[in-house]
């Protein structure tokens, strides 16, 4: 209400002011310039200084170690909502599904020892199964250790950047290779680095599928009828692998919790 | 926690921990303490998939919780740590320090703590072992047999004593830390409990309410409180094999044990104990580090070499405690003798020639100087001085005892020499206006010397913010601010006086700067009626605040870097999200086209300048914030 007259009043004001009122009787020697500015006024654009090659470390590392934290299991990427995939882009062909990263919905907890003190009771839950009313006590009773939960523990990329870009690929290279031999031993290690769904077995496979079950429980259901019915575009490209849940739930992002 | 600094730790988990982390984490800074509930009502995300975030997040140490047990129902509260999400941006400088002074296994330990945030000593052993093949030469049940470096390519290490002794090593330079209960918990509530159980004890009755008895409890809450955070400086807390105050089904849980004595190390881990990152240590050596840099601008590489040296001597007995005021380190007491420097100075320095010995005045003056320093602590050694024993005791036994042997004795004289170059370096550091190091009279006999960091990052401060201030606003500005600064509250006339300026050419100046928040207006009317005609308006400058203004350009600037580069990949997502396929990688010159090659470089290349841009930025925040 009060304001009503907001702009007349500011003009008012500023009259007041240049005419010298008995208000103001001070001068005002600044003088506004109601006049339009210049589109692109004169801007001198400030220019970064050449990285030196300890920064150039420092960021090869801080990349390294994002790339890592992004492969492991803590890392989470939320599919696109319902209607909003693009129809050319998103749709899951067989080499994306063969070849690309698969993208986690819910941090995946079950594989690491915690130390349970540092959390609320409320969480106990979550991060052991045991402790759930209807899990199995035993584990928490006796005490032991479940010997298939460890530590994630990944080599360090020492590389140093070299030239125009730093490819921190060739190491990555050789853990392909290894993959194979790694697997027999049912290294962390290799679980980490590759992305491949066959490394599952390693890791207490009930648990997985209740959690599966479940996961798909909570998201949207967008198939729902595909399935129903009897032609499911998403069987077409199934190459038989089996391990990957993707075929029921949103397409896109593909869920995937191991 | 202002909205900059909100948004960009939002930026930053997401960045690093993904969407579900981030949404959380936005939640609880808009919000700030909440319960489990209303976490999940605000973010509109199954309950579930919220506590497994919060998970995550716990075990990062970026969200911190306590459960209030007194009353009917137990209620967890949770809270973000935020200076922590900020951390996560030193992820990459971290892992260099390691790796430059410890080595790359070392380096290697401290990258994989940083990924699990906190971890037990005797689980983390375990897992290297099996993640890591056993011996160089192991052979598998096959009968083949393969190499270390052919297994795991960059980490080689082999056996549990190994990790045991990097780790032994961290700790007892405290880059690793033990985690106790109630790091976990925020310090208000940690204080609270302490308090409560305090007033129990003192008085069960109303007399706690009185004055007396309310300083009495302050002072046993602080003393406790800070009985918490000692702990930690012992050096070598949680090396020993020692019971800890964990309850019986925790040790049930810890029974392990696996910590293995390495034969050259007296100090065993106790396997039971949890280690993380200490980052305030970090903070600590990225200061010096600053400061190096500093030195090096003003005096000269070699000068700065000895400094650094000087202040990694300083630094081994730094913990490092983040308070509200910033960085506390119980650096300044330290002292290091020139001969500590001397015995870790790399040779191929070169101390004698970037001296530059200037006309022979001074540098006739400045010899004698040092030779009569000399000369007379070898007559003080005959009088039994004990301080004095240190270097001359050693030398000279070495020139009585190696008589004959010409060699040993130069040798020492080469040592003495090297002192005495040292020694020249850190009087130059010493006489700087900026009083790099101080001077320490008496004790020692090639000099002491300490640091007083506290005085020199004021100093960092107050020089980077003039050139801040200079870079934005011109000389004129700078003149003004340090015109201001020197001599408290002004008004325009005053101030025009003394900048030697017209009062019509300060005051568009004055204007932008108080716009800016570099300085700020007092209005002291002169009359009762508040006209503005008759009022004086004094500029003067308050530190903290423009300190919080510029800080809040800087987490500003940040996330703006941070969504261009989110911003850049989007451009490119196609082309990386082929170059991110696990059969592509590795082979991108097989299967990348020409194109894709050089855009996939130029991507690389605009990511590293955004991210070289923000770790400045993040330097000056460290400066103006955390030092």
């Amino acid at each position: 209400m009060a304001f009503r007259g907001g702009r007349g009043g500011f003009r008012g004001g500023r009259g007041g002011g240049s005419n010298g009122g008995p208000m103001m009787p001070r001068e005002f020697d600044v003088k506004p310039d109601f006049g339009p500015t210049e589109q692109f006024p004169d801007y001198t654009i400030p220019f970064q200084d050449p990285l030196s090659s300890t920064e150039r470390i420092h960021i090869a590392r801080f990349r390294d170690h994002r790339e890592k934290v992004h492969s492991g299991p803590l890392y989470t990427v939320l599919g696109k909502r319902k209607g909003l995939e693009d129809p050319f882009e998103d749709v899951v062909t067989y080499s994306a599904k063969k070849y690309h990263r698969q993208k986690r919905k819910v941090p995946k907890l079950d594989s690491r020892p915690y130390v349970f003190e540092f959390f609320p009771v409320e969480l106990w839950e979550t991060m052991d199964s045991s402790y759930a009313a209807t899990g199995d006590r035993s584990v928490v009773i006796s005490g032991k250790k479940d010997p298939k939960k460890r530590l994630l523990i990944s080599s360090l990329n020492t590389e140093l950047p070299n030239g125009g870009h730093h490819d921190d690929d060739k190491s990555d290279g050789s853990d392909e290779e290894d993959e194979e031999k790694e697997r027999e031993k049912k290294s962390v290690l290799a679980k980490l680095m590759s992305h491949k769904d066959e490394e599952d077995d390693g890791l207490g496979d009930e648990d997985e599928d209740d959690e599966d079950k479940e996961d798909e429980g909570e998201e949207e259901d967008d198939y729902q009828d595909d399935e129903d019915g009897d032609y499911n575009a998403e069987q077409y490209f199934d190459d038989g692998d089996g391990d990957v849940d993707y075929g029921d739930d949103d397409g896109g992002g593909g869920a995937w919790f191991d | 926690m202002q909205q900059n600094a909100a948004e960009l730790c939002t930026i930053l988990v997401r960045d690093t921990y993904g969407e579900l982390s981030s949404r959380v984490v936005a939640a609880l800074l808009e919000y700030g303490r909440s319960t489990l509930h209303t976490i999940i009502r605000r973010v509109k995300i199954p309950e579930r998939v919220v506590k497994q975030t919060l998970v995550v997040l716990i075990q990062q140490h970026l969200v911190l919780h306590y459960t209030n047990e007194d009353g009917g129902r137990d209620a967890t509260h949770y809270e973000c740590n935020w200076l922590q999400i900020y951390e996560l941006l030193h992820s990459g400088r971290m892992v260099r320090t390691i790796e430059e002074r410890f080595g790359s296994e070392a380096a290697s330990v401290i990258s994989n703590f940083l990924l699990l945030g906190h971890a037990r000593v005797s689980d983390f052993i375990t897992a290297y072992g099996i993640s890591t093949k056993p011996k160089p030469n192991a052979v598998l049940p096959n009968g083949t047999a393969i190499s270390a470096s052919e297994a795991t390519g960059t980490a080689p290490i082999t056996s549990a004593a190994q990790i045991s002794k990097h780790i032994v090593a961290l700790m007892q330079e405290k880059f690793l830390v033990p985690v106790q209960v109630h790091h976990m918990h925020p310090s208000v509530d940690t204080e609270n409990a302490i308090r409560q159980r305090v007033t129990a004890e003192q008085a069960g009755s109303a007399a706690a309410l009185q004055a007396k008895t309310k300083k009495a409890i302050d002072e046993k809450v602080a003393e406790k409180m800070e009985a918490l955070s000692n702990d930690i400086d012992n050096k070598n807390f949680g090396l020993k094999r020692k019971s800890d105050q964990q309850d019986g089904r925790a040790r049930k849980r810890t029974k392990f044990s696996v910590a293995q004595p390495t034969e050259e190390d007296e100090w065993e881990i106790d396997g039971s104990i949890i280690l993380r990152v200490n980052n305030a240590k970090f903070l600590a050596i990225f200061r010096n580090e600053e400061l190096v840099r500093w030195a090096e601008s003003r005096i000269g590489k070699a000068t700065s070499l000895v400094y650094a040296e000087l202040l990694r001597h300083l630094e081994k007995n730094i913990v490092g405690h983040r308070t509200e005021k910033g960085l506390v380190d119980g650096g300044k007491k330290t002292v290091v003798s020139t001969l500590d420097i001397g015995n870790t100075l790399r040779k191929d320095i070169d101390l004698v020639n970037s001296i530059a010995s200037g006309p022979a005045i001074t540098n006739g003056h400045k010899r004698t100087m040092t030779n009569g320093h000399l000369f007379s602590a070898n007559d003080e050694e005959s009088e039994g001085d004990s301080d004095d024993y240190d270097l001359d005791a050693d030398l000279d036994d070495n020139d009585v005892g190696m008589n004959g042997t010409h060699e040993l004795s130069s040798a020492a004289q080469e040592k003495k020499e090297q002192l005495q170059n040292i020694r020249k370096h850190l009087m130059l550091l010493a006489e700087d206006p900026n009083q790099f190091v101080t001077k320490q009279e008496g004790s020692m006999q090639y000099g002491g010397w300490s640091v007083d960091t506290q005085r020199l990052c004021e100093a960092l401060r107050i020089r980077e913010l003039e050139q801040i201030v200079e870079e934005r606003f011109g000389g004129i500005a700078t003149r003004l601010v340090r015109i201001i600064k020197d001599k408290g509250k002004m008004d325009e006339k005053g101030l025009a006086d003394t900048a030697l300026l017209r009062q019509k050419d300060i005051r568009a100046h004055l204007g932008v700067l108080h716009e800016r928040g570099f300085l700020h207006i007092q209005e002291v009317p002169k009359t009762a009626e508040r006209l503005p005609a008759r009022t004086f308006y004094f500029f003067y400058f308050d530190e903290k605040m423009s300190k919080m203004a510029m800080l809040n350009d800087f987490y500003k600037a940040m996330s703006r870097i941070l969504q261009r580069i989110d911003h850049e990949r989007s451009i490119h997502s196609m082309l990386l999200s082929k170059a991110d396929r696990t059969d592509v990688k590795g082979h991108e010159e097989e299967l990348l086209t020409k194109k894709e090659l050089t855009d996939l470089a130029k991507w690389k290349r605009s990511e590293e300048k955004l991210l070289g841009q923000l770790m400045r930025v993040d330097r000056q925040v460290m400066m103006f914030r955390d030092w």
